[in-house]
C-alpha cells in the first residue's frame, strides 16, 4: 500500500504564503497609477490632431514669411542691391565653375589619340 | 551561449515600453504593482506611504527605462527602486506608528468576495498569514516576501537590498522559522506538517 508523502514544510509554507501573503493596492490607485504612467510615458500618436497640425505649421509658416517679408521692408536699399548684386555674382561664378568642370571632364574623356599634339601625322 | 540571442519577451515587452506603446506600459505596472506594494508596505508600514512609494518608484523606473542595463531581471531593478524609494520615504517623514494592523486584509476586502464559508475561511487565513509575516522584525518579513512571493533567488535579493549573501542567507533562514512557528499558532489546521 503506497503512503501518502508528506509536504515538505518548505513548500507548505510557501505554497501559504504565495496565496496569501501578496498585498494589493486599492483599485482607485492602482487605476490611476496605469494611467499616470500611461499619461506621462505614451506619447500621443502623432495624427491625433490633424487639425492643430496643420493650424500649427500655418502659424509657423506666417510667421516666417512675415519676418521676411519685414526684413526686406526695413532693410536700406544699397543693402538689399548689394546682397542681389553678391546672389548674382556668386551664382555667375558658381555656374561658370560647373561649365569648367564638365569641359575638363569632356577633355579628359577624349582618347589621347585623337589629340592633335600625340598625333605623330 | 550563442554569439546571436533572441530577444527575450521581457526584452521586447522593454522595448514596447521604451518606445511608449500603451499596452506594454499597462502590462508592466499591472504584472509589477502587487509585489512593489507589498515591498513598500514592508518597509514604510502604512497604505498611503506604500502608495506614494509605489507611484514614484513607478515613475522613476519608466523614466530610467531607457538606461536600464538589463544585468538583472526587470522585476529585480524595479523592487530595488522600490526598496530604496520606501527607505528614503521613512528617513524624510516623522516617526509614525506602524498602521500594518489596519491594513491587513480583512473578510470584505476589495480582493476578497466572500459568498460562502469557504471564501470567509480563505480570507480568515490571509489574515493570518500577514500577522505572522508582521509578527517578524521589518527586515527579515521583507526578505521572505522576496523569496517567496517575488520568487527572488538569494542573489538578487542581495542586489535589491544592497546586503551580503550570508546576511540574507541567516534572515530567511530565522524568518522561515519565526514565521512557522507563529502560523503553527495561529493556522494549526493548515500547517500541521510544517
Amino acid at each position: 500500500m503506497m503512503s501518502k508523502r508528506p509536504t515538505p514544510p518548505e513548500e507548505a509554507l510557501k505554497t501559504l504564503l504565495q496565496e496569501h501573503g501578496l498585498q494589493y493596492p486599492s483599485a482607485p490607485f492602482s487605476a490611476a497609477l496605469t494611467r499616470l504612467v500611461i499619461a506621462r510615458y505614451s506619447p500621443p500618436p502623432l495624427d491625433a490632431y490633424p487639425a492643430g497640425t496643420w493650424v500649427g505649421k500655418g502659424i509657423l509658416w506666417g510667421l516666417a514669411g512675415t519676418l521676411l517679408l519685414l526684413l526686406v521692408v526695413f532693410t536700406s536699399p544699397t543693402l538689399l542691391l548689394s546682397a542681389a548684386g553678391l546672389s548674382v555674382g556668386a551664382l555667375g561664378v558658381g555656374l561658370g565653375a560647373l561649365i569648367w568642370l564638365l569641359r575638363q571632364v569632356d577633355a579628359t574623356q577624349q582618347p589621347a589619340t585623337l589629340r592633335a599634339e600625340n598625333n605623330p601625322l | 551561449m550563442g554569439l546571436f540571442h533572441t530577444p527575450s519577451a521581457e526584452d521586447q515587452l522593454l522595448q514596447q515600453a521604451i518606445q511608449g506603446e500603451r499596452r506594454a506600459l499597462e502590462h508592466l505596472v499591472q504584472t509589477h504593482q502587487a509585489m512593489a506594494y507589498t515591498v513598500a508596505l514592508r518597509v514604510v508600514g502604512n497604505q498611503q506611504d506604500a502608495e506614494e512609494v509605489v507611484q514614484d518608484a513607478f515613475l522613476k523606473a519608466f523614466g530610467a527605462l531607457a538606461q536600464f542595463q538589463r544585468a538583472a531581471k526587470f522585476s529585480t531593478w524595479l523592487y530595488r527602486i522600490v526598496y530604496n524609494t520606501a527607505l528614503t520615504s521613512q528617513r524624510n517623514r516623522p516617526a509614525v506608528t506602524s498602521d500594518l494592523e489596519e491594513s491587513l486584509p480583512s473578510a470584505g476586502s476589495a480582493h476578497q468576495e466572500p459568498s460562502g464559508w469557504e471564501e470567509l475561511a480563505q480570507a480568515d487565513r490571509q489574515k493570518y498569514v500577514a500577522l505572522a509575516l508582521n509578527r517578524l522584525p521589518a527586515d527579515d518579513a521583507l526578505v521572505l516576501t522576496l523569496h517567496y512571493l517575488g520568487e527572488k533567488s538569494i542573489a538578487e535579493i542581495c542586489t535589491i537590498l544592497g546586503k551580503k549573501t550570508s546576511a540574507v542567507k541567516m534572515q530567511l533562514l530565522r524568518g522561515r522559522q519565526q514565521v512557522a512557528q507563529a502560523l503553527r499558532q495561529l493556522l494549526p489546521t493548515e500547517l500541521r506538517n510544517l
